[in-house]
């Protein structure tokens, strides 16, 4: 076949067109006559993490925050293992191996946090953060609250603080996936600004339609 | 080798106790680990002999009592002749259900091949389970290459691994057809003997029900294996629609009958394996492949009940009948439209049969007949002057291989775009936006190619106009694609409620804008160029209908209902019957950016930028009131109603415009203070009915 240069030799006409406009009426959404004269600052563009260290969470003796009367604990160490791995088991649905936890919790302790109501553990969460393609994503692995303790916000302090520790090392996105059937989780993570990026099919192994969460940071 | 044998041979020796010792002089929190083996890898290996994890173990808490078909004969646990006719029906049934099953996502293993007679058909003595068989298993093949062949399924949808299982494939699918023909026959026959003998006894009444069962279940398969068989649909539904016609008609007649006897046929046992029930009949064996599945996570698998197996061959039947249909459709976008509508079913098996329906197997063939069908919708759509055998250009051979080279060029992209709808619904979004960059280039392309003819025209002096040809064309594509992507989201169940106000807005007025003057620009072009083909002194043709007269009314009232729906979900967020997200961590910039993110590549039209939507929003929510923004999304919703009331076809439309107007009238008299509003996005899920 021959080349689009050759035949436009033939013609004899450049191969760029000059293009032409395409005339379009932007009617508002409000397309009314007699429009009020507002004034309306121009919008600026939002940094709202530029300063990543309003984000930083000061615990006391660098060990826990206290809410509501429940501690929020920074995980210390492997003693820790057995309350998360308790709490969390009993309502996965997902069958996870000790090596699951420990690859999170021993790669990023700092994005693991525990909600103590005395001695008792009655909420964890574990997390990951590292790249994928062009951006540095946090994933939030396994958050569980203790049957008898929900509707107290611990879950949601849990993600808070875990996306606060996120922000300060610099995350761009923050990512989970849940099952579409899940209400509560959805209305937790939606409360917080997450919005569901994806649908995946028959995502678990039980068959279940999953929604990964994204809460975007730039 | 035993294991004794086994254990002498490596010499095995017990470290648990040494293993103990050394790790309890370890530190907490200390780790030893093998630099390669690193806890990543551990996660991923299986915890060994748990039966959670391990899908090994599942063999070993359930014993197979069959270790193949020739020990179960041998021992005899499992008959190869004088079956009862109730086996038979039970047969026939439990292998359909596991048939459709595979089909529905499990593994061969775990469902169709758990029927031992489908190991080793030849070993079977009864003519009927026999030939059952063998036609299951070439059912089952051509069934896997219609699927692997139109490579529209992920893992998800579809298991194709084969496990080295024989399909029969030494037998030729005619030999096939007539010993199924054989098998109907002689069951017909034995059913008419049989009726010819009874004389009114109960027992023997429900032998001649249960021999007209399976009469009709060897009818069925007949005809299905017919359908399966053909290694072109392209051509078979195209060339051969009668026969095929009469085939479903059989398949789905005598699945009625299949339905009424089923209850005759011996009742399945219902077996446990890990979290899996297995109906059972003699002949099956669920766990005789465990060692087969690989060694991970035991997937739980439901095998399906008869009633939704039954339901499964309906819909597929009834599907292919469709698909008669759409191998006469002409243009692309009549396909298109066709195709986003069937790719909705569940069914990857019909899902590929789409594919191979409207485009022939081979790449070569597959692009020559896409470029036909490009031509024809371009033709439809815009008659390009340059197409019309009257256009007097000279060098117009020239002229028409720049049109064929263009087309060459949008070629493959169409096909894969084709190939997208094979795929399930969340997948096809995701591909979507993968194939925005090339058709976005094909705008320049098509605008290049509308410029060098017109200025060839302009220096022939002709008076015939070729800007906005092919542009247009790809344009309206364009903007299709942008609104299917957005709309899918709301399909997919992807937007917040909290994020509906922008995309509406966008939907409103970037894309649907864009779409109408699209189509007005696109009948000016029709006109003008016919006026100017017609002789000079000849009577100018008096301003006819848009060519796009419904097309153009339905886009407006979609337009008002976009519109209407953009004001009320702001005024929602406004008084907080739709609730914002905490503000600590969420940027309505950032969502908005990555929502429309997939539309960077279009430079007609250009992504709007967040700061030119939020200063129009801004201006809309502070010029007016809550009850006048109430009253103006009141006032769209009584516009898009008045036209879908036009169209038979937009009934759901216009009640839910309907249902909204009332509500939004209520709302702007200021009336009623709402503490929450209902919206339910079951009827058409990018249009809410508003509950109050």
């Amino acid at each position: 076949m021959e080349s689009n240069a050759n035949l436009l030799e033939k013609l004899s006409l450049s191969g760029h067109g000059h293009g032409h406009g395409h005339s379009h009426g932007h009617g508002q959404c409000c397309d009314h006559e007699h429009e009020p004269d507002v004034h309306i600052e121009p919008y600026t563009s939002s940094n709202k993490f530029a300063d990543r260290s309003k984000f930083k969470v000061e615990f006391i003796n660098d060990q826990f925050v206290e809410l509501d009367g429940i501690r929020y604990v920074k995980y210390k160490d492997e003693t820790q293992m057995p309350l998360i791995i308790d709490l969390i088991t009993r309502d996965l649905s997902e069958p996870y191996s000790v090596y699951t936890y420990r690859y999170f919790i021993h790669n990023w302790p700092h994005l693991c946090f525990l909600a103590m109501d005395n001695e008792e553990c009655v909420g964890a969460i574990v997390c990951k953060l590292d790249r994928y393609k062009e951006s540095l994503r946090g994933y939030i692995a396994m958050l569980a609250v203790h049957e008898k303790c929900r509707r107290k916000k611990i879950g949601s302090n849990l993600v808070t603080l875990a996306i606060k520790a996120m922000i300060e090392h610099d995350a761009d996105e923050v990512v989970l996936e849940t099952e579409i059937t899940n209400k509560s989780a959805l209305n937790l993570y939606e409360n917080l600004g997450f919005v569901r990026d994806k649908r995946l099919y028959r995502y678990y192994l039980n068959g279940v339609e999953a929604f990964r969460l994204k809460l975007w940071l730039n | 080798m035993s294991a004794t044998e086994a254990y002498s041979l490596y010499s095995w020796k017990d470290k648990t106790s040494e293993f103990k010792n050394a790790c309890a002089q370890l530190n907490i929190g200390e780790l030893v680990k093998e630099p390669s083996f690193g806890l990543f890898e551990a996660m991923s290996a299986i915890e060994m002999m748990d039966p959670k994890m391990d899908a090994g173990m599942t063999q070993n808490q359930t014993q197979s009592k069959i270790k193949s078909i020739k020990a179960g004969i041998e021992n005899n646990l499992l008959k190869t002749e004088n079956f009862g006719l109730e086996e038979k029906l039970a047969i026939v049934d439990n292998t359909l259900r596991n048939l459709v099953t595979w089909l529905d996502g499990s593994s061969l293993a775990q469902t169709l091949f758990t029927n031992l007679y489908l190991h080793d058909p030849n070993i079977v003595q009864d003519f009927y389970i026999k030939n059952f068989s063998i036609a299951i298993l070439k059912i089952a093949d051509h069934m896997r290459h219609k699927i692997i062949t139109s490579a529209t399924f992920e893992e998800e949808d579809f298991q194709p691994l084969s496990y080295n299982f024989k399909f029969a494939e030494e037998i030729a699918d005619s030999t096939v057809l007539n010993n199924l023909k054989s098998a109907e026959d002689s069951s017909a026959k034995f059913y008419r003997h049989l009726k010819g003998e009874v004389k009114g006894e109960e027992k023997q009444k429900n032998e001649v029900e249960m021999a007209y069962g399976l009469w009709y279940r060897m009818r069925f398969i007949r005809s299905f294996f017919f359908l399966m068989s053909s290694n072109d649909e392209y051509q078979a539904f195209a060339n051969n629609s009668e026969e095929i016609t009469k085939h479903i008609n059989i398949c789905l007649e005598s699945l009625t009958k299949v339905k009424e006897t089923h209850e005759l046929g011996l009742q399945p046992e219902m077996i446990k394996v890990g979290k899996t029930i297995y109906p059972t009949v003699m002949g099956f064996e669920p766990t005789i492949n465990q060692r087969l599945l690989p060694p991970t996570f035991p997937r739980f698998i439901q095998i399906h009940s008869f009633a939704a197996t039954h339901e499964y061959f309906q819909v597929l039947l009834t599907k292919l009948t469709e698909l008669i249909k759409v191998s006469k459709m002409k243009t692309f976008d009549e396909i298109y439209d066709f195709g986003l509508d069937f790719s909705e079913i569940q069914s990857i098996f019909l899902r590929s049969m789409l594919q191979l329906v409207i485009l022939p197997r081979s790449m070569i063939e597959k692009v020559m007949v896409m470029k036909k069908i490009l031509l024809d919708s371009v033709l439809k759509f815009i008659s390009p002057p340059i197409l019309n055998p009257k256009c007097p250009v000279n060098n117009k051979e020239v002229c028409l291989q720049l049109v064929d080279s263009f087309l060459v060029k949008c070629t493959p992209a169409f096909v894969s775009l084709f190939q997208i709808l094979g795929h399930n619904k969340p997948r096809q979004r995701e591909k979507i936006a993968h194939v925005f960059e090339e058709f976005a280039s094909f705008q320049d392309e098509a605008d290049n190619l509308d410029s060098i003819l017109h200025s060839f025209f302009v220096q022939q002096k002709l008076s015939l106009v070729h800007y906005g040809c092919f542009g247009s064309w790809i344009l309206n594509h364009n903007l299709t694609l942008m609104s299917q992507f957005l709309i899918s989201g709301f399909e997919l169940q992807l937007f917040a409620k909290y994020e509906c106000h922008y995309i509406y807005w966008y939907l409103c007025e970037i894309i649907v804008n864009w779409q109408m003057s699209t189509l007005s620009r696109v009948d000016n072009f029709l006109l003008t160029n016919e006026i100017n083909f017609l002789p000079k002194n000849a009577k100018k043709p008096k301003k006819k209908k848009s060519v796009f007269e419904k097309e153009s009314l339905i886009k407006t009232a979609d337009r008002h209902m976009f519109s209407a729906f953009y004001q009320a979900f702001r005024a929602f967020l406004i008084e907080g019957l739709v609730k914002s997200p905490n503000p600590d961590f969420d940027c309505e910039e950032f969502r908005y950016n990555h929502r429309l993110g997939p539309f960077q590549f279009f430079t007609s039209p250009a992504v709007c930028l967040y700061n030119q939507f939020k200063d129009k929003d801004e201006y809309f929510i502070k010029a007016y009131e809550l009850n006048k923004i109430y009253g103006y999304a009141r006032d769209h919703y009584d516009m898009a109603r008045g036209i879908y009331e036009k169209y038979p076809e937009c009934a759901n439309q216009a009640k839910i415009a309907k249902n909204n107007f009332v509500v939004m009238r209520l709302l702007s008299s200021g009336l009623k203070k709402l503490e929450k509003i209902g919206l339910d996005f079951s009827e058409i899920a990018h249009f809410p009915m508003m509950r109050l």
